[in-house]
């Protein structure tokens, strides 16, 4: 997940930029120079955030996961393998692959 | 006097504050302005409920389970006692029986969501931070690869001293004079409560910000009080005893501050001129205040309440008792493969799938048109890679199934937790049960049957936009900021 930036500072910078919020790690490459991690990424930082409550959808979406899976679970551990399959879940239009919950092993 | 609507206090307040509107002490989730943070928490995203498992064609020559004669891995007694080495698979099928596992957004909201500031938590290395406060990266990375149990966890974002000694301010207003004193021994009723911490948002009047606002009503009698508190910048109070009270600095901004309090007093006494049986009350409290008391700090903030650095196995620990709730950050986290069935992956994740070499004979010829590889949200029983998860969810994977090592969690993005939309969720699902119960009766007439429907899709609309309303884009334009004035 590409949410860390990296920079090669010289060491005479690097002393200027120790307290600076958003620098997380540094690592030495030689005598004089330094590389930086910081924790923003030019793409996502244009603007603001766009979902204030993505957090509370997020949880609403892993909950509803556990749900599904627990019952999804019961079902695969109890019924008998030889006599019933679970073939399909779910609203019958599978029109969009990105939304397709399939399974590979 | 206006208010500023923001768009988390706008979707709140149409969807789902109306019961907790004028709770003083609820907290509402905030808005983050950390990007990281942000960032994680889009990744934990994860649509998507079609599930599908497709061979061929299905119909009466379909054999059930074919399949898994080849599975070699051996699947426990324990978690599949159905599933034994001596099932064959040669049935075939005879019927389908459609199942429908319901209401999941709609249970999934009343339980504990998020609310508050989050706070950020990344696994370090320790040794290094101890000698300055730089990370060793190629220590990191090797304890990583070795022994995560050697690292440790520390607090990234450090929430903002205004904030926190506003937070407190306002949490000790609202319990001891809001809650205690008015509604408990004065017998006043809470009609409009407004803070920053509060789902309504904060309120102004003219461009002075009021920390809260509370309008208190007893029978024909209505009571507002204005609280503000004036932190550090705002100096300190004159009476107060404090050494560094009376330095230049101090004098300066208690004279701005207080300029400004003037010009309020004087608002406010156009107001109640104005007013008949409104009593208005302003309420102006300093740090230098709360320098005798000790309680309150209660409900602590998390940044309070967490350590800012720990082992590595303590925050784990705190993980797996569910003391820490929030979205982990997990690297290659393994089910054990005992305890894991190949016909169903259980990590539910966004994943690059290629139809041409991943697609069976079905699914191509289902999705012909389908060529390019694309993401999609599939199981596997392993998350592959970085990936973001809730923390209930964390655990249910491993009390379901376990893990095979100790897993790594790289950063996690902790949240304070609770039921804040059950009540009004249950009101909506009860609701729309009593509408069904009521369109069996026989004798309803035609206009009547539609009333009740269209109510009974009235209900299921805000049952559903409980979840959808919170991961809606600015960008679209589907959501505002207005002022209402």
């Amino acid at each position: 997940m590409p949410y860390l930036q990296e920079k090669l500072m010289s060491a005479k910078n690097i002393a200027r930029t120790v307290d600076r919020p958003g620098i997380i790690a540094y690592e030495r490459m030689n005598k004089d120079l330094y590389k930086v991690a910081k924790k923003s990424v030019t793409y996502y930082s244009s603007s603001e955030f766009t979902t204030p409550l993505a957090a509370v959808g997020a949880c609403i979406l892993s909950h509803s996961k556990i749900v599904l899976l627990d019952n999804i679970h019961f079902l695969l551990s109890h019924l008998d393998p030889s006599k019933a399959e679970l073939l399909y879940l779910g609203k019958p239009f599978l029109s969009k692959i990105n939304y397709i919950f399939t399974v590979l092993f | 006097m206006f208010r500023k609507w923001t768009i988390s206090s706008l979707a709140y307040y149409l969807f789902y504050i109306e019961n907790k509107a004028n709770d003083p002490l609820h907290v509402a989730p905030g808005k983050v302005h950390d990007p990281l943070i942000n960032i994680l928490c889009d990744e934990c995203v994860v649509g998507g409920y079609t599930c599908a498992h497709s061979h061929g064609d299905v119909d009466s020559n379909f054999i059930i389970n074919q399949h898994l004669e080849k599975v070699s891995v051996p699947l426990s007694s324990r978690a599949f006692p159905s599933f034994t080495a001596t099932n064959t698979f040669d049935k075939k099928m005879s019927k389908v029986i459609g199942l429908d596992i319901r209401a999941q957004y709609a249970y999934s909201s009343t339980l504990p969501l998020p609310y508050g500031v989050p706070l950020l938590l990344s696994t370090i290395n320790v040794p290094s931070m101890k000698k300055k406060s730089l990370i060793d990266v190629k220590g990191f990375c090797n304890a990583v690869q070795t022994n995560p149990t050697n690292l440790s966890v520390q607090t990234i974002n450090i929430v903002d001293r205004m904030f926190k000694e506003e937070y407190y301010s306002v949490r000790e207003f609202m319990r001891s004079r809001v809650l205690e004193e008015e509604v408990k021994q004065n017998r006043y009723e809470v009609i409009k409560c407004y803070s920053n911490y509060s789902p309504t948002g904060q309120i102004n009047i003219r461009h002075f910000f009021v920390d809260a606002y509370i309008l208190l009503k007893k029978k024909h009698h209505k009571k507002i009080i204005l609280f503000q508190y004036n932190g550090y910048t705002h100096g300190c109070r004159p009476s107060c005893r404090v050494k560094d009270a009376f330095t230049t600095e101090n004098m300066q901004r208690r004279k701005v501050s207080y300029d400004k309090h003037e010009t309020l007093l004087k608002l406010v006494n156009i107001w109640k001129r104005n007013s008949k049986n409104l009593e208005i009350e302003v309420i102006v409290k300093y740090p230098c205040d709360y320098l005798h008391t000790s309680n309150h700090h209660q409900d602590k903030l998390l940044v309070d309440a967490i350590p800012q650095q720990q082992s590595y196995q303590t925050f784990l620990e705190k993980v797996y008792a569910n003391e820490y709730q929030g979205f982990l950050v997990v690297k290659n986290l393994q089910l054990q493969p005992q305890n894991s069935i190949p016909s169903m992956g259980f990590c539910v994740q966004r994943s690059e799938i290629d139809p041409k070499t991943m697609f069976t004979p079905h699914m191509k010829n289902t999705y012909h048109s389908v060529s390019k590889s694309s993401i999609a949200v599939v199981g596997l029983n392993n998350f592959k890679g970085i990936k973001v998860i809730h923390s209930s969810y964390f655990l249910f994977l491993k009390e379901t199934f376990g893990f095979v090592e100790n897993p790594l969690i790289l950063h996690a993005v902790l949240y304070q937790h609770a039921s804040f939309l059950k009540k009004e969720i249950d009101y909506q699902l009860q609701l729309r049960s009593d509408i069904k119960t009521k369109l069996k009766n026989p004798l309803l007439s035609s206009e009547e049957r539609q009333i009740l429907e269209s109510s009974s899709s009235r209900a299921k609309l805000q049952i559903n936009s409980s979840y959808g309303f919170t991961l809606l884009k600015q960008g679209k334009n589907l959501l505002i900021v207005y002022e209402n004035n």
